[in-house]
């Protein structure tokens, strides 16, 4: 058979590689920010943009997508062109794929800092992105499955086949998670509410984490891992057992992020033994990486690429261990709403995806550049401090999580509550400056790291186009065993044809289906009302400034969490709640029944200068929203908005709603100045101190009749 | 404004009701991907993908990287 001459495209992987190392940078310093903001709260310079609430969403999407995305794109640029022995498909669909995917990152970076955001974590993207990602996400399929399918080599290795389910899943994911119904430009509402957008969210949340964090890193693994250890990996079988496995299992575990809530128990416990079964196709995967390397333990010694893709590897293995043992409830009810959560992932996005980052750039970078690396113990020393840094981030989270757990659910022999939340935040800011320590730690590494790739990089030169040598596949495939009738679909183009067609298919089907539960989203408790347009205007405004990323709204059914914050939440009181604003973090407490507690000018105050109503406090001051005049004029879009999602506004409410809005401003604006504050009615506080004063409130003070039932 | 009986067992009933059709949007999404993956493992099977266990692993190792 003739050999085909062909170059691998080294440019596009150069390309990706750099924005991996520059978009790491930048969310990295972004979580060292809020690190010390959360122990310093100064260092929020009481500007809306670098506070807490709007720098933290820029932290984790740049970590996850512009930091861990762009190494994907890397390392599949890189592998698949290599496994499949042919260019990719096409150079100007690569281009668009790079430059579209720097072009969302910038704008995610812009719009999350002015405030745009759909309020749900990780998904936080509004929805003219959200658009502009499903487009270069086809861009990058079309690309990807070119390149399968003008392939030399028959065989798909394993490491392409958790490409592929990255690109299916996130699809849907993506899709599914960001209906929205768009009031503005910029703006939009959930199209679930309450549970359902939990549920929803969550099962996006943590599908995310496995689609995107995951699988694609999985088969980074099973490519580079035995390059850079230059032998075959341990069981081809186990690997192929371990994709399947993974794929199908992971899907199902996302309501583990739920336990305790108001979600049903059934789906609770659904997700909790999914989460359980996981530990096995996770640890499958993570020994079958570490034994790789069985008689092959001194090339670890010598080599840093091989020490960081083992922590990597190694922290990969602590966090799936560490996620069914958080998936069961009597340890979730401990750590949920902790910093135990943050330990958990940031030994998955520091150890696993950070250093196995690391270790593909070291080991890539100098292949393209022809050369070697420029200094391997200058490598070695940014693993150490890699590794130091993780150990002095991930312990003191650990530690500070499990205290401040068993701090809340401490009584005193009276039977009261014993610490006041305040006092279990300041016990822990030791921890929290460990903390941003071990955080300030891991990065000087990656800078260590960038100037090692640099000098690397002058000394070399890149190879643009690789030249390699391969015969075609044949036109008929070669099968072993017996045939079937699969015969007439063994030509890959009509296969993948089909393959997309079942894929419009379900795109089709997901948008006409919500289409007919619409009228499901009727009201459902009778004394749960909408929100009045003025307490819709502050709920917007507490999602601008990102308020659930600190404050839960969900009180959980335990004794110390009644004692503290009420009546403990039920499902019903959500149905208008686009987007559902549950939390996952409780750095400040919950408000799901913050209404009603204090008086109007303690809010005021309060959102002024925090210290001054409860000294002692971290959270950042919100003093622009005294000043910062209500946008009224968009009220009537909110309102129609709502109605198209089934909240139930009488006809033509859009076109009243100003006047009721400015009679409660009216309301709020006279109790602040019995307390002696004046304020213009249409200031933004005064809107959000309406919201925080209907939280919780609706069915309030019923506790006895609901106790009462047998 | 009483909460009466009826009202929490519509509670009850209508959340269980809005929860499930969100829920067979969810399966819908997720029973289509799993039947997709399905699909291509019949077919990654059939087509001989698994047949061979030794080469692949060992095949990746070899570059066609010229100085």
């Amino acid at each position: 058979m003739q050999v085909e001459k062909f170059y691998y495209d080294n440019k596009i992987v150069k390309m990706f590689a750099y924005a991996t190392m520059l978009w790491g940078v930048v969310g990295m310093l972004a979580g060292l920010l809020i690190a010390v903001q959360i122990y310093l709260p100064a260092a929020n310079f009481n500007l809306p943009i670098t506070t807490f609430g709007r720098v933290r969403p820029v932290h984790t999407n740049a970590v996850i997508f512009a930091f861990v995305g762009n190494g994907i794109f890397m390392g599949v640029y890189y592998s698949l062109q290599r496994l499949c022995k042919a260019r990719m498909f096409s150079d100007t669909l690569s281009k668009i794929h790079f430059w579209v995917w720097q072009l969302i990152i910038v704008a995610a970076a812009v719009t999350l800092l002015a405030g745009y955001t759909s309020g749900k974590e990780y998904a936080e993207l509004e929805w003219p992105i959200d658009i502009v990602i499903t487009l270069v996400w086809v861009v990058f399929g079309i690309n990807m499955f070119g390149t399968i399918l003008k392939r030399r080599e028959s065989h798909l290795y394993v490491a392409i086949w958790f490409y592929i389910a990255t690109w299916v899943t996130v699809a849907m994911l993506h899709i599914v998670n960001s209906f929205e119904i768009p009031f503005s430009f910029m703006k939009s509402y959930s199209f679930y509410a309450g549970v359902q957008d939990a549920l929803v969210q969550w099962w996006y949340g943590h599908n995310a984490v496995a689609f995107f964090l995951t699988t694609p890193y999985l088969g980074l693994m099973y490519y580079f891992l035995p390059k850079a250890a230059n032998r075959p990996v341990y069981s081809y079988r186990l690997s192929i057992i371990h994709f399947w496995a993974l794929i199908f299992i992971y899907i199902w575990a996302g309501p583990h992020h739920l336990l305790y809530t108001a979600l049903p128990d059934w789906a609770q416990s659904l997700g909790t033994v999914f989460s359980i079964m996981l530990i096995a196709p996770s640890w499958g995967g993570m020994l079958n990486g570490l034994f790789t390397l069985r008689g092959a333990w001194d090339k670890v010694r010598e080599e840093p690429v091989l020490k960081f893709l083992v922590v990597a590897v190694t922290c990969y293995g602590m966090a799936t261990f560490e996620g069914p043992m958080l998936s069961l409830k009597s340890v979730n009810a401990i750590s949920h709403f902790t910093d135990w959560t943050i330990a958990h992932v940031h030994i998955g996005a520091l150890g696993w995806n950070g250093f196995m980052t690391f270790g593909v750039l070291y080991w890539l970078i100098p292949r393209i550049f022809n050369t070697t690396l420029y200094s391997k113990k200058l490598a070695t020393t940014h693993f150490w401090i890699g590794t130091l840094g993780i150990v002095l981030y991930a312990l003191p989270m650990y530690w500070a999580g499990f205290t401040q757990a068993e701090m809340w659910k401490q009584f005193t022999e009276e039977g009261q509550i014993k610490y006041q939340f305040l006092e279990t935040v300041t016990h822990i800011i030791p921890m929290y400056v460990t903390r941003s320590l071990g955080g300030a730690l891991y990065i000087s590494g990656v800078f260590v790291m960038i100037y090692n790739i640099w000098k690397t990089v002058a000394q070399g030169k890149l190879i643009e186009n690789e030249e390699a040598e391969a015969a075609p596949l044949p036109k008929v495939a070669e099968t072993h065993g017996k045939q079937y009738w699969h015969r007439w679909i063994e030509r890959r183009p009509i296969q993948m044809l089909v393959l997309s067609l079942v894929l419009v298919a379900i795109g089709g089907l997901l948008e006409l289906v919500p289409t007919f539960l619409i009228k499901s989203n009727i009201p459902t408790i009778a004394s749960v009302k909408p929100y009045t347009p003025l307490e819709l205007q502050g709920r917007d405004i507490y999602i601008r400034e990102g308020c659930y990323l600190c404050h839960s709204q969900m009180i959980r059914p335990f004794r110390d969490e009644v004692a503290r914050y009420g009546e403990y939440s039920k499902a019903g009181e959500f149905v208008y709640d686009h987007p559902f604003q549950w939390g996952s973090k409780r750095t400040g407490p919950d408000l799901a029944r913050i209404g009603g507690k204090y008086p109007d000018s303690w809010h005021y105050n309060h959102m002024s200068d925090p210290r001054s109503m409860s000294p002692g406090s971290i959270m950042p001051s919100y003093s622009w929203l005294l000043d910062n005049k209500l946008d009224t004029a968009i009220t009537p879009a909110k309102i129609r908005a709502m109605q198209t999602l089934g909240v139930p506004y009488p006809e033509g409410y859009d076109k009243k709603a100003n006047e009721d809005l400015v009679a409660q401003e009216n309301l709020i604006k006279a109790n602040l100045k019995k307390d002696k504050i004046e304020t213009p009615a249409n200031a933004e506080i005064v809107a959000l101190i309406a919201y925080l004063q209907r939280m919780g409130t609706d069915i309030k003070g019923e506790k006895k009749q609901v106790a009462s039932l047998p | 404004m009483s909460l009466s009986r009826a009202t929490i067992t519509n509670i009850f009933v209508d959340n269980q009701s809005n929860l499930v059709s969100v829920i067979i949007l969810l399966l819908i999404a997720s029973i289509s991907v799993a039947s997709l993956f399905l699909a291509a493992f019949i077919w990654s099977v059939k087509t001989g993908q698994y047949d061979d266990e030794a080469s692949p692993p060992v095949r990746i190792l070899f570059d066609d990287f010229k100085k």
